[in-house]
């Protein structure tokens, strides 16, 4: 895009959509565009957006640099004013969000998407986004029963308005309420028939539920025993240790106070012994041996 | 014989300089690098418009950098600080792959510049932390180095998190004591 083109068409927008202060510190005459965004700020709040990286905002100079037909188009489709009006529309804005939080959240994640979409001249539906589609939130594991509802009820997994209504009962034949008065008997008796179906999936699925609760419990209740059990082991495992100790520190005690090198060996495999084992590992073993001869050394 | 000793002295124990002419692509990290290796944090910069420069002190060489403003318009500007440079370092956002090719130009008009035919090229492949950034072969592939007829060396780095900075001006102090 020719220079002289691209800053004049910058020019005239920048007399639009509040794009005369920066959109950050509403300083005045910002010289520098968040293309992502189509918003205009200062040169000290740029610098902020460059820390951010490019995937969450590009920034770009009016006067310093070349732009493309489609930059341009952006921060056409974009706008201090509209991109503030977007946010504030939606509840889960905070206007204290620092500017790392802003670009970092999903509503920024949306609105990327709408000035891509609408830089290249096509109507944004924000339901219709993948960005809004895959951030609907997904029912949690310690929901059974709902997730449970949430899996076989959906009819058009996209469209969340249609979440409660089950398979059988399409969302075209409940939108036919709306045509002309001919086939509203037929239509009617068609949705009887789709709400019936409704209320027995409704039934079926509770009663799956309550089946889910009991499994529930039943695995709750072996879960308990599970854990008395472990307990039980470990309080054995405990005891039986320190009567090993025990009797380990009783051996070498004696084998220390009687000193004489036959006496080294019987301390030794019986230490091993109260383990079970008939043999120590090598380094064990040497480990052992050396600490019995410094002793009988120190002795001598 | 006073003045050879104090010569000898010089050439012993006096810091080497090195002249670094930092430029690359506007946002592509350099004058967060430059504080992060004077300063050793990070300082929330403005678009460079114009120059910074200090030196840095490392390995008993003093760097002295100088960092360019890297907007379009503003790099017909690298040229002036092209005398007596040594070392060349030219930065690169790796996340930034529309402009790889850009990149790629504006360091091969450089390169073919007479009075930087001596000077050793390290590229910092920066932004290393972010989603979809080039890795250090892709980049060099990209910035088609294999075909520079001089030393060259990329390193992988995240001016943020300061990793890769030192590895970098430690290959530029090998190659200057060589």
């Amino acid at each position: 895009m020719a220079d002289a083109t691209s800053r004049r068409a910058l020019k005239e927008i920048r007399s639009t959509c509040g794009n005369n202060i920066c959109f950050e510190c509403g300083k005045l005459n910002p010289q520098w565009v968040s293309v992502t965004y189509g918003i205009w700020v200062c040169v000290e709040c740029s610098g902020k957006h460059r820390l951010l990286g490019l995937h969450l905002s590009q920034i770009k100079s009016i006067t310093m640099d070349k732009w493309t037909e489609k930059e341009v188009q952006k921060v056409r489709a974009g706008g201090n004013s509209n991109f503030k009006e977007f946010l504030e529309a939606h509840d889960d804005y905070v206007a204290e969000w620092t500017i790392e939080e802003k670009y970092n959240s999903m509503l920024a994640a949306l609105y990327r998407d709408k000035v891509t979409i609408e830089a290249t001249g096509e109507i944004w539906i924000e339901e219709e986004s993948p960005i809004f589609i895959n951030s609907k939130p997904t029912t949690k594991s310690s929901d059974t029963i709902s997730s449970q509802l949430s899996e076989i009820s959906l009819t058009d997994a996209n469209d969340p308005t249609e979440q409660r209504i089950p398979r059988d009962a399409k969302p075209a034949e409940v939108k036919v309420v709306e045509v002309e008065a001919e086939e509203e008997l037929d239509t009617f008796s068609r949705l009887g028939q789709g709400l019936s179906l409704a209320s027995g999936f409704m039934k079926s699925t509770a009663e799956m539920a309550k089946a889910e609760l009991s499994e529930f419990k039943e695995q709750n209740e072996s879960l308990d025993k599970t854990k008395q059990n472990i307990s039980n082991t470990l309080s054995s495992w405990s005891c039986w240790a320190s009567n090993t100790l025990n009797k380990v520190s009783d051996t070498l005690v004696d084998g220390l106070s009687n000193g004489d090198e036959k006496k080294e060996e019987v301390p030794q495999s019986s230490f091993w012994s109260g383990f079970g084992q008939k043999r120590p590992p090598p380094m064990c073993m040497s480990v052992q041996c050396y600490s019995v001869e410094t002793i009988s050394d120190n002795e001598e | 014989m006073g003045l050879s000793i104090s010569s000898l002295f010089n050439r012993l124990f006096a810091k080497k300089q090195m002249r670094i002419l930092m430029v690359g692509l506007d946002a592509a990290g350099k004058t967060t690098i430059l504080y992060k290796l004077k300063l050793g944090e990070i300082v929330t910069t403005i678009p460079t418009i114009g120059f910074n420069v200090e030196t840095v002190e490392y390995k008993n060489i003093s760097f002295t950098v100088w960092d360019v403003g890297g907007q379009d318009k503003i790099r017909p500007l690298w040229r002036h600080y092209y005398q007596n440079t040594q070392g060349l370092i030219f930065v690169v956002d790796s996340s930034d792959r529309e402009r790889i090719q850009e990149s790629h130009d504006e360091l091969h008009k450089m390169l073919n510049e007479d009075e930087l035919r001596d000077a050793i090229v390290l590229v910092f492949a920066n932004k290393q932390d972010l989603p979809n950034a080039l890795s250090v072969t892709e980049l060099t592939e990209k910035l088609g180095l294999n075909t520079l007829r001089r030393k060259w060396y990329v390193q992988a780095a995240c001016a943020t998190q300061g990793t890769g900075l030192y590895e970098g001006l430690d290959w530029l102090s090998s190659e200057l004591s060589k």
